[in-house]
């Protein structure tokens, strides 16, 4: 049928979109499903194809002088370009949920601290152009970090501020990591006392647990 | 999106409690921070110059510079909340929440089906706090606060149920709704209104023989499974819906 694979895609996007609204854990991009985005671009070039065929036909039969139903052509024309409209929608609508993933993606938890340091793990489901849109577009947060004046941390915790002091349990982590205001040697398992706007960035990485 | 989905459309609590913090409210500090002015001998003028060497600056006003000890003046909730924390103020308990407030409060619930009494717009969130950080200010037992306040949630949770039997497309009038209130109804209610709305506009896409209003009575050319819905939703109401 006409357009059926593009319903597949969009079917994908929604259960992804799904899976990732449920748990507020960290967001999961599936495999970026290239084959069924190729078949589609197939059935696209058919459709275009098709497309001029009935341009060349027209133009035969109307240089023949033939009475040419023109209603009959015009509606073939007509279906040709929803199907190719549809199909586009389709796989703008997959590609577009796929970047937002990446744009919060980015700005969850790339360039907190550890500036630079790009996503690891999920770069094996990313196509190579998303990958690359992930990069430029964590540069463009990163500029417009730079850009303001003052040192806010745009990507930082979004709950508001309760508590100056917090207790912060060491999940995982040893070692001395954090230097910025003084050294932490952070033991697994030791808990600490300190200000939170101090390891907010520990704790978004997963290293400490807020008490 | 830079934001996450869950906060796009409404507040988190956490949110909504940092609004709320930003209210004033009555304590009894328990330190002194002004500058006596008149001092006693040699001794003042040595305590003024500590004085001034740790003045508290704050963004908002001055009332931090002049405490008196037991001398109630008004500041924001959440530099109360930090004072009483250190146990440096004693918080005062703004006139309804305490037992007689609450009951009449209560009584007017009661009476009135149609309305929400006329409570505070963060009563919730002032009460909640109130309970779990200043326990020992209040003068009346706090079980028994408890006990209102939850009836007082229960009976409005109630009105607010009876209240969404008459959605509609147009409007809708909420007094004296507490913002906690509001904002956990915010995502079901806009969506609903939203689609009623897309609804209505597209029946009155397809009959433009007359120019119509928002008006229930005079809509007679609309399509007639969803006017006959709107009718029997808006029955026994006037047309400005209240609680």
């Amino acid at each position: 049928m006409y357009c059926e694979l593009a319903n597949k895609l969009v079917v994908e996007a929604k259960r992804t979109e799904q899976l990732n609204s449920r748990n507020n854990a960290r967001t999961t991009l599936p495999v970026h499903n290239d084959e069924l985005v190729r078949d589609i671009l197939n059935e696209v070039t058919q459709l275009k194809k098709n497309l001029e065929f009935f341009k060349e036909q027209q133009d035969i039969m109307s240089m023949d002088g033939a009475s040419v139903d023109s209603n009959v052509m015009k509606c073939q024309y007509f279906v040709n370009l929803l199907c190719l409209e549809r199909n586009k929608r389709c796989l703008l609508g997959y590609q577009k949920l796929r970047s937002d993933m990446l744009d919060s993606m980015a700005w969850e938890n790339n360039g907190m601290d550890v500036m630079g340091s790009d996503l690891g793990e999920e770069n094996s489901n990313l196509t190579h152009q998303e990958q690359e849109y992930l990069k430029k577009y964590s540069e463009l947060i990163t500029d417009m970090k730079s850009g303001e004046l003052t040192d806010i941390d745009l990507s930082g915790s979004l709950t508001p501020p309760r508590e100056i002091f917090i207790d912060v349990r060491v999940l995982k982590d040893a070692g001395e990591i954090q230097t910025e205001y003084g050294v932490f040697n952070l033991i697994k398992d030791s808990q600490f006392f300190v200000r939170q706007s101090d390891v907010e960035r520990l704790i978004q990485q997963g290293f400490l647990q807020k008490i | 999106m830079s934001l996450p989905r869950r906060l796009q459309e409404t507040f988190s609590p956490e949110e909504v409690q940092f609004i709320v913090e930003n209210q004033k409210i009555k304590i009894f500090p328990r330190i002194t921070t002004s500058k006596r002015r008149s001092g006693n001998g040699s001794h003042s003028s040595n305590s003024d110059d500590d004085m001034s060497r740790w003045r508290m600056l704050t963004m908002d006003g001055h009332e931090l510079e002049n405490m008196i000890v037991m001398k109630s003046t008004e500041v924001t909730l959440w530099l109360a909340l930090l004072l009483k924390q250190q146990s440096k103020c004693n918080i005062i308990i703004p006139e309804w929440l305490t037992v007689k407030g609450l009951d009449l409060m209560l009584q007017y619930e009661k009476r009135n089906i149609q309305r929400f009494s006329a409570l505070p717009w963060d009563w919730l969130v002032v009460s909640e706090i109130l309970f779990k950080q200043a326990a020992d200010d209040f003068n009346d037992p706090i079980y028994e606060l408890r006990n209102r306040i939850q009836d007082l949630k229960e009976i409005r949770q109630m009105k607010v149920l009876q209240g969404l039997k008459n959605l509609n497309e147009s409007h809708m009038q909420l007094d004296n709704l507490g913002l906690l209130e509001i904002n956990e109804l915010r995502p079901f209610i806009v969506e609903v209104m939203d689609k009623l709305r897309q609804i209505h506009a597209s029946v009155l896409d397809t009959t433009e023989t007359e120019p119509q209003d928002y008006d229930d009575d005079k809509d007679i050319g609309m399509g007639t499974s969803i006017s006959s819905n709107r009718d029997t939703s808006s029955s026994g109401l006037p047309n400005a819906m209240s609680f």
